[in-house]
């Protein structure tokens, strides 16, 4: 299973050594800062210092890579660096992800990525070191939730938040997190944690480094921002600038120099906190999933698992079928609302494939069972649109829905 | 009541103080400050009162109330007195429950409105907060049944696990109590029942693997006084009639009204089907589900019990409410409870000590198709298994749901609406999850062949005999509740929109209300005040019917009719 998903986290695609050297520019550096990004702060300090180190100035622009609803795409970062910026800061990136055609990454100024906290002084930052039953926490929706199966040993705790994931620590009620570490960097600096330990995780996609990404507005600029930070980095002030939030690593000889991104097909979001489309990867997950999965999501974004199509046909179907009890507006009416907080509460943790279960044979109640796979297949993804899950190029099929292990939330606040 | 005599000065005292009561209450009779208080004594003599005190008017529910001012004579000449539209396009199904000049009738989503008896003048409303559960565990529309009276208090019972007490003047609450979280299986739309000072509630959630029980709190303080499981654990008597484990999600849901005997000092409650629906899943007899138990008020302990389905594969709650009534049958003199059970059968059964007297069949029936030694039998090759479809009679939906019947110790009959339906069952794979329906099967109402074009009917039944003595035939289903009066009138509601008035005794319709604004599905009850009777009904098409109705619910003459709660009240 974890095959499945590692090729578009781990693939090493193409290195294109930019050969030309270009000179220290006068002009003030650009560059653009999500300010959802939990290391949005430690970027625009390091822009500072590096424009400083080019005898220059820093012009920041901002923006939100949450995205809103949809989630921000990749395709977005194409227009930033186009248009907006010369750089955009703080993008963590696994091995060599795919990025649009004319996104291009800085050689890595830092390393970050997924770690294991724990107030155990004997913990190992090797999942198979830890003792049988450990009871592990991690946050909704987030790549860790993918190794469980590769340690079947630990015992795994799902919550909402970061936060609450520390807090269940905190609490005792599990034995150690696995969060982000940019993102936990933040919550550990209390009195309180001072005597936490954070160990680098070792798993598949829990090792990041964070880039610059650059188009052609950056091009002719990007030997000197790399010069810049090989500086910083030499004198310590990059190791001061990232904290807690991430490492500044050993230069750049061990590493291929900057990368170019062959394009993808598929439209695919990215994250400054990577997460995965689910919580729970066996193998029994479908292929939808795998899909979904694959994709590094932008905060709790939910993963694209129909087409437009889909939604739209269920739509049809619904207001025929369904819509007198739910309600035209699936807010409810003599039958429950199946959209809301309460229809895809957490703390009951449905996966799709149990929602579908009912919604395949017990609906509708005055006939169940009795539409077609596609008509339900179709009806999912309307409700499933109506809970935040955005459509996309994948093709929900019965088979994949009616095994799909990713959970049932709320989006669409 | 025994007159008190004034022998002591404490006494003395207390006899004035009434007396002053009583005298203030004759001054202003419709003054709506004055509020007589439920006591025992009224609850037990309910049937005689001019109010309308407790869901089924009386302890015994009967429906039958004693009053002849609108009677057979002059019944043509009703009026409409007055009228409360709520705004709910959902299935409205409480009676006016009736203390004084006050009046309380309840809406789906847990709400109350308190209007004057008289005039329907708005005296308070109470809107209960649901904003804790998405409904997800309401199987059957967002129902609510009515209130229950005692003292100077109001109760209701919510979609949310809510006990709620509240000041019958001003509608403040007075205390609340949370029975269970909303959304993993229960719920509550049942009138609670006041017996001895302890309000007596049952949970629905049959549907959803909840497992049922019957529990009592004290009316003043909402603290529980006892819970009676009406699934037994394995270490209970009918422990051994499930597999292991099976009792924690069997069902067995208490999710109407029961009935009190004061003479036998009895609590007599339906119970509901077992879960899942498909038995394989649990061989056994499944105690207490589908059953009639009589419990202790005073403990909640179960002094015996009838089962009208064993092992019920079905979906043939045995919740129905269970009338008191004295018989006569083959000679013979009973103290017997009579109930038209979702199987099809009309049951008389000795309620002094749970035995069958009779059993009649009051619509096609072959679920269950004959009884030995008092016990039913059930047709094993109408069972369905995973993968075997069956088609049996009555459909799941009955062939009486939770519309009361009513009971007249004039005619000695009782009115059953009742629905002509069978359904095709089929058995599928199933696994519990808190929250989501717990069925296994996969069905479909359809017509019943014996009852072409007709859905419903109205029919009187001999209780002597359990035979029918008279039958309306409807071509819509007939999902609204039975009133008798000594009047000798039936008073019921039709799902295209008009309150009838039957001849109790011939069934022929002497009045149909004008039509109202939409289906009927409520309870009509009747009171007096100042020696003026009413008669109220909801109009407001809903319930189970259009959900879960298969065939009926795509009848286009069903599909269309219009939504609406509408609350009448008629008078001469």
């Amino acid at each position: 299973m974890t095959i499945r998903i590692l090729p578009r986290l781990a693939a090493v695609l193409a290195a294109a050594v930019l050969a030309h050297g270009g000179g220290a520019v006068a002009a003030p550096i650009s560059v653009c800062i999500d300010d959802a990004s939990p290391t949005a702060a430690l970027d625009a300090k390091l822009a500072n210092a590096i424009a400083t180190a080019e005898g220059t100035t820093a012009r920041v622009e901002h923006y939100d890579g949450t995205g809103g609803e949809r989630g921000y795409r990749l395709r977005n970062y194409l227009e930033l660096v186009g248009e907006t910026c010369d750089f955009v800061l703080g993008f963590p990136i696994a091995g060599q992800d795919g990025l649009p055609a004319g996104v291009r990454a800085t050689r890595p100024y830092a390393k970050t990525g997924f770690v294991l906290v724990t107030r155990d002084a004997k913990a190992s930052s090797k999942l198979d070191a830890l003792p049988a039953r450990t009871r592990v926490g991690v946050a909704f929706n987030t790549t860790p939730n993918l190794w469980f199966d590769r340690h079947p040993q630990l015992v795994r705790s799902i919550f909402e938040t970061d936060a609450e994931t520390l807090a269940a620590l905190d609490a005792g009620d599990v034995d150690a997190v696995m969060l982000w570490r940019p993102s936990v960097a933040p919550l550990l600096a209390d009195a309180r944690h001072a005597d936490v330990r954070v160990l680098p995780l070792d798993e598949p996609g829990a090792r990041f480094d964070l880039v610059a990404l650059y188009g052609t507005r950056g091009e002719a600029q990007v030997d000197a921002f790399d010069r810049a930070v090989e500086r910083l980095r030499g004198d310590g002030e990059l190791a001061r600038i990232l904290g807690a939030h991430a490492d500044a690593g050993l230069g750049v000889e061990a590493r291929a120099a900057r990368l170019a991104f062959a394009r993808r097909t598929a439209p695919t979001a990215t994250a400054t906190t990577p997460r995965v489309a689910t919580s729970d990867a066996d193998a029994a997950a479908c292929a939808d999933d795998a899909k979904a999965k694959a994709k590094p999501k932008k905060g709790k974004g939910p993963p694209e698992l129909f087409t437009t199509q889909q939604a739209e046909l269920g739509k049809k179907t619904y207001d025929d079928k369904c819509a007198f009890c739910h309600a035209p507006d699936l807010n409810g009416r003599a039958g429950p609302a199946l959209r809301g907080k309460f229809f895809a509460s957490p703390s009951h943790n449905y996966k799709l494939k149990d929602i579908f279960k009912i919604v395949a044979e017990n609906m509708p109640a005055t006939a169940p069972g009795s539409l077609t796979h596609d008509e339900y297949v179709q009806i999912m993804a309307y409700i499933l649109l109506n809970n935040g899950y955005p459509a996309g190029d994948a093709t929900m099929t019965f088979d994949g829905i009616s095994a799909s292990k990713v959970p049932l939330r709320f989006y669409a606040e | 009541m025994k007159p008190v005599s004034p022998s002591s000065p404490a006494r003395q005292r207390a006899l004035s103080l009434s007396l002053a009561v009583l005298a203030c209450l004759a001054a202003g009779a419709t003054h709506a400050a004055d509020y007589p208080p439920v006591t025992d004594a009224r609850l037990v003599a309910a049937g005689s009162d001019d109010g309308w005190l407790m869901y089924r008017r009386d302890y015994a529910s009967t429906g039958y109330a004693p009053f002849k001012d609108i009677n057979t004579g002059n019944v043509a000449s009703l009026k409409l007195a007055y009228e409360l539209k709520t705004g709910l396009d959902v299935g409205h199904e409480s009676p006016p429950v009736v203390n004084g000049n006050y009046l309380y009738v309840t809406t789906p989503r847990s709400k109350i409105y308190a209007l004057d008896a008289t005039t329907g003048k708005e005296l308070w409303k109470y809107e209960h907060d649901l904003s804790d559960t998405g409904l997800k565990t309401v199987c059957c529309d967002v129902v609510n049944r009515g209130v229950a009276l005692y003292e100077d208090k109001v109760y209701i019972a919510t979609l949310n696990n809510d006990l709620v007490a509240l000041d019958a003047k001003t509608g403040k609450i007075a205390w609340k109590k949370k029975l269970e979280k909303p959304d993993l299986g229960y719920a509550m739309t049942l009138a609670p029942l006041v017996v001895k000072g302890k309000v007596v509630v049952g949970v629905s959630g049959g549907e959803y693997g909840a497992r049922g029980y019957v529990a009592a709190f004290d009316a003043k303080t909402g603290k529980q006084a006892w819970k009676q499981h009406t699934v037994p654990a394995p270490n209970e008597p009918g422990g051994d009639t499930w597999p292991k484990g099976a009792y924690k999600n069997g069902g067995g849901a208490a999710w109407l009204t029961g009935s009190y005997d004061p003479d036998t000092d009895t609590l007599l409650w339906g119970v509901g089907n077992p879960g899942p629906w498909l038995a394989t899943m649990r061989p056994g007899d499944n105690l207490y589900t589908d059953s009639v138990i009589a419990l202790n008020p005073g403990d909640g302990k179960i002094k015996w019990h009838y089962q009208y389905t064993p092992n019920d594969t079905w979906d043939y709650d045995g919740t129905n409410e269970p009338v008191l009534t004295d018989i006569n049958h083959g000679g013979k003199a009973y103290k017997a409870l009579v109930s038209a059970s979702r199987n099809g059968w009309f049951y008389a059964i000795d309620r002094t000590n749970g035995k069958l007297i009779y059993a009649e069949k009051f619509t096609t029936a072959t679920s269950v198709k004959g009884f030995e030694n008092g016990k039913p039998v059930t047709d094993d090759t109408l069972r369905p298994t995973i993968d075997k479809e069956v088609f049996t009679c009555p459909s799941f939906l009955g062939g009486k749901n939770w519309w009361p019947i009513a009971v007249s110790p004039d005619t000695h009959y009782a009115y059953v609406p009742t629905l002509h339906s069978c359904m095709t069952i089929k058995g599928v794979p199933v696994s519990y999850k808190a929250g989501l329906p717990y069925l296994g099967a996969q069905f479909k109402v359809m017509r019943d062949p014996a009852f072409k074009n007709q859905w419903g009917s109205v029919q009187a039944i001999d209780l002597n005999t359990g035979k029918q003595a008279w039958t309306f035939p409807s071509e819509l289903p007939w999902n609204s509740g039975m009133l008798a009066t000594a009047g000798g009138l039936l008073f019921s509601g039709s799902a295209d929109g008009y309150l009838h008035a039957f001849d109790a005794k011939t069934g022929k319709v002497l009045w149909k209300s004008p039509q109202t604004s939409s289906g009927i599905i409520g309870v009509p009850s009747t009171w007096r005040v100042n020696g003026k009777q009413f008669v109220g009904i909801w109009a407001g098409w809903g319930g189970a019917s259009p959900i879960w109705g298969g065939e009926m619910a795509e009848d286009p003459r069903v599909k269309n009719i219009p939504l609406g709660g509408h609350l009448y009240v008629f008078s001469l």
